[in-house]
């Protein structure tokens, strides 16, 4: 029998259940040291002067970093415009710190108390700059820059001229324009930053710590040390959640700068250092709010004809992955549908707000929100039901993207939304209609039901170098009595490692239990690329699936152990044109609708979700039990971000600093009940047809969301989270 | 196609009898405001709030009037024209409107106003660990309504004839009893004073 389409355990269920598996922050070095950080705390400033002197002459400090110590003072995945310390260096402008979160020392000292002790000695001057909390007046031209060295603080911007949009909204019977908004969100992964750092037995400078893409964190740290990429080795032990927040540095440079310069003066210990909850909030990115201007046309009978969009990103003060992140939010732009006539301009924008970057999602829940909202009230305008509505303007196979090129093969999205919308009560008549989509339950409680869908790219996009490679060693005599696979691939908590075994085992034709799995570690491991863009699954099984093949060649050749190493890269994709967005974006999509009932409580405000529908085609469930959880953890974060969490921002400073104020979903508040439909239509490339997934069912949610509400209480919300005070004033109960 | 488990969703089924003309009470109960809505309506919602799929209501004795109540709510009306030839007619009509997909049913009582969500919960769950045949509250020791059945019972549950519920059938299963301290569940509207005892709990 297959193994794929098994629920298998979790091979790291048991560790984890017994609390053996050890996180970052778990793990122990005899004779280690502490480091503590010294944050700026204030959004904008130059630094005129550090002084450590006390610090450095407190008993138990090893070491002060400051600027100076930093070789090469500078990373970012994207583009190195983020200094590692802020403070004078040989590179300008590295003395401003430029938002609260922003490094000005470490302390490496015999405890944690000590270290945090010693930050407080030190001295730091620094004259204010003014703060630039809102991304459209930064975009201004007399607006002051928060990088010297550019011409303007719009650092990415994108374009789609598709068709003629001008001429179109002159057929269009129905022009329904709109201005949303979407928050900031906070990863809030139940494992703070952590990590270690030593010298191995080899003399390379390690780091254990948690990530998402360890050949990345490998080649940005070397990056700033200035050192061989071989003199740096990464390990990732257990991780505790990363959604995207763990694919920029946290600890990782500074841990190995500490390492390194102590080094030099001959100690070698090992150093620790955990993040509490407070400073993971200030000092890691969040999920870009947008600001969307959307202006659609159709015509009478239901077709979207024109799409106009302005979107600007709030970039926070550093790049991050903001420029990948607002591409695909521009690719996304006009949903999974098919519209002739495409104007996208969109922008990001450096603030002093929180650096913001990759989240579950990836620009696509910001531009799903706006996109579906347009669908919602063009629906309403033309008294058409909004799945039918939807139904006419689906993405086909062979449809043209407003980018002006054909989606790759495997295009679900029909069958993705008539399931999700048959098993919320639609009925497929000529036309597809509701029978029943509000009804009220008593004087103050009301329910409805609402309804979104949405696609997402699975891999990196815009030519971006994509790539995956697996190491298999087969041992054994006659028989293979044990593979070992070695990859890089970061288990995140999401269980791909548990797949990675189970496509292992299929590929190779034997039991499960006889596949090892050597992972995460640049010492032993080949490059993966990041888990992220919902690609591990896809990537790693061709990758794997590869090497087993490679492999069980060199197997029956007589070779033992016989070892195999495979590249899989998938077909190429291309940056977009800077006129005309022309490009082929993506290699491969998934596919995803959502049904929703809400119960608005008209009196308090509150919203509570009663059932969350998720059709989701994810090609093959290579493990049905993960997938699932996928889905419902997806749904889980969506209705924080939909309903709960309210991340606030004031002239650039947190005021959201820990889970008492920052509320996240708890067992009470999460949907009562959420129904997966998963769906295996294959894509034609993936491997036994696998598409990612991970991000997907996470797009639509908002939207549903805000379409029940509507469907329930007649009022459109434009921006979120719902929260009470917001229902209530959407409600007209309070000014 | 498969869902996670391979199997596609099924639910518990809530039948809602409001069929009879509550001939001892003096006029049709279902009908009666208590608390600002009919009785036929508290039930209905809270069947709806207990999440049982599909919820289906057998009307009889002023069907329109009944109807009328709650045409707006997320349920199924089905007409029993034969209702005043007993309970056990409107037991079948309600099992005929299944589509056959549920794992069981709820049979709850339109003059039962004082049913719970947690007890219409409690029901559900218990039925999802044992899945047994027939699961009833016992409250202080008195068995009540509402009664769970599960699918295996439908056959004979549609062979009940004349003015009998389904206890009919008791006699034929293994009983799961529901220990419940509601003592609200005891009480039988059967006057407008039970009502009024209803409201001093």
């Amino acid at each position: 029998m297959s193994l794929l389409g098994q629920s298998v355990a979790r091979i790291d269920a048991a560790s984890k259940v017994k609390g053996q598996a050890l996180y970052p922050g778990d793990i122990n070095f005899p004779g280690q040291l502490f480091m503590k950080v010294l944050y700026a705390q204030r959004p904008h400033a130059i630094i005129k002067r550090i002084d450590v002197t006390a610090a450095r002459e407190m008993e138990g400090v090893l070491i002060v970093l400051t600027s100076e110590d930093v070789p090469n003072n500078e990373f970012g995945l994207i583009m190195p415009d983020q200094p590692v310390l802020c403070g004078p260096s040989s590179k300008p402008y590295t003395d401003r710190v430029r938002f609260i979160g922003d490094k000005v020392a470490c302390v490496v000292a015999e405890t944690e108390q000590i270290a945090a002790e010693a930050c407080k000695k030190i001295i730091v001057d620094y004259e204010d700059l003014p703060t630039l909390s809102d991304p459209d007046q930064a975009m201004d031209e007399t607006a002051p820059l928060l990088h010297p060295e550019r011409d303007s603080n719009i650092f990415c911007r994108y374009r789609i001229r598709n068709g003629d949009t001008e001429k179109a909204f002159n057929l269009s019977e129905v022009i329904i324009e709109g201005d949303y908004r979407t928050p900031a969100q906070e990863h809030a992964y139940l494992q703070p930053e952590a990590g270690l750092s030593y010298i191995d037995e080899l003399g390379r400078v390690t780091i254990v710590v948690a990530g998402q893409w360890v050949h990345e964190d490998q080649e940005q740290i070397a990056h700033a040390l200035c050192i061989p990429l071989d003199q740096i080795r990464v390990i990732y032990p257990a991780i505790g959640g990363a959604f995207g927040g763990r694919e920029d540095m946290s600890v990782q440079i500074i841990l190995a700068l500490a390492t390194w310069r102590l080094h030099q003066r001959g100690i070698d210990r090992a150093i620790k250092i955990v993040w509490g909850r407070e400073e993971s909030i200030v000092a890691h990115h969040k999920r870009h709010p947008f600001h969307i201007h959307a202006k659609w046309g159709a015509t009478q009978d239901g077709k979207i004809i024109a799409a106009e969009m302005k979107m600007v990103a709030d970039g926070g003060p550093y790049a991050f992955t903001s420029t990948k992140v607002l591409g695909n939010a521009t690719v996304l732009s006009t949903g999974p549908y098919t519209v002739p006539n495409v104007k996208v301009d969109s922008y990001a924008v450096y603030t002093n707000n929180m650096p913001t970057g990759a989240f579950r999602g990836f620009g696509g829940p910001q531009v799903a929100f706006a996109v579906e909202m347009q669908m919602d009230k063009i629906a309403e305008a033309l008294g058409i039901d909004t799945v039918e509505l939807r139904r006419r303007n689906l993405l086909q196979e062979g449809s043209l993207l407003s980018v002006g090129t054909p989606l790759p093969p495997g295009v679900s999205i029909k069958s993705v939304v008539e399931q999700c919308a048959k098993s919320a009560g639609w009925i497929s008549d000529k036309n597809w209609n509701h029978p029943r989509r509000s009804w009220i339950m008593s004087p103050s409680k009301k329910r409805g039901i609402g309804f979104a869908c949405g696609f997402k790219n699975v891999g990196f996009s815009f030519g971006a170098p994509e790539q995956c490679t697996a190491r298999i060693e087969l041992q054994g005599g006659r028989n293979i009595e044990k593979a070992i696979v070695y990859h890089s691939g970061a288990d995140v908590g999401q269980g791909t490692h548990t797949v990675m075994a189970q496509m292992a085992a299929e590929a190779l034709s034997i039991p499960l239990e006889k596949v090892q799995m050597i992972v995460s570690d640049t010492s032993q491991t080949p490059p993966s690329g990041s888990s992220s863009a919902s690609r591990m699954t896809f990537m790693a099984g061709n990758s794997i699936k590869g090497a087993a093949q490679l492999a069980l060649e060199k197997w029956s050749n007589e070779e033992r152990p016989a070892i195999a190493t495979y590249q899989y890269r998938p077909p190429k994709t291309s940056p977009m044109d800077p006129e005309t967005g022309k490009s082929e974006p993506n290699f491969a999509y998934g596919y995803v609708a959502e049904a929703v009932e809400v119960e608005v409580d008209i009196e308090t405000g509150e919203i509570e979700v009663i059932k969350a529908i998720c059709a989701n085609d994810v090609g093959r469930a290579i493990n049905p039990q993960q997938t699932e959880g996928q889905i419902e953890g997806a749904i889980v974060q969506a209705y924080g971000y939909s309903v709960l969490e309210n991340f606030i921002q004031k002239d650039s400073q947190v005021l959201t600093r820990h889970l008492s104020t920052y509320l996240i979903p708890t067992i009470v508040d999460i949907p009562q009940k959420v129904e997966s439909i998963i769906l295996e239509y294959p894509d034609p490339i993936g491997p036994w047809g696998a598409r990612g997934m991970g991000e997907m069912p996470y797009l639509p949610f908002a939207p549903a969301i805000i379409d029940a509400v509507h469907a329930a209480t007649g009022v459109w919300f434009d921006d979120f989270p719902l929260t009470p005070e917001r229902v209530l004033r959407g409600l007209g109960k309070i000014e | 196609m498969n869902d996670a488990n391979g199997h596609e969703a099924s639910h518990i089924a809530g039948i809602v009898l409001a069929a009879g003309s509550s001939a001892r009470f003096g006029k049709t109960k279902q009908l009666i405001h208590w608390r600002g809505m009919p009785l036929i309506r508290h039930v209905v919602i809270k069947a709806i709030e207990a999440d049982l799929s599909p919820i289906i209501v057998v009307v009889g004795s002023q069907k329109d009037e009944v109807t009328a109540i709650i045409i707006d709510l997320p349920v199924e009306i089905v007409h029993n024209p034969e209702w005043e030839f007993g309970q056990s007619t409107s037991l079948v009509a309600g099992l005929n409107a299944l589509n056959g997909r549920q794992k069981g049913c709820i049979f709850l009582l339109a003059d039962q106003p004082q049913v719970t969500v947690p007890v219409l919960r409690s029901l559900v769950e218990a039925h999802a660990l044992t899945s047994a045949p027939i699961i009833a509250p016992l409250v202080l020791g008195q068995r009540s309504n509402p009664v769970l059945f599960d699918q295996v019972t439908f056959a004979d549950l549609m062979e009940i004839k004349g003015d009998q519920g389904g206890r009919a059938i008791f006699s034929k299963y293994p009983i799961q009893w529901l220990e419940w301290l509601d003592q609200a569940l005891l009480i039988d509207i059967d006057t407008p004073e039970d009502l009024i005892k209803l409201d001093s709990l």
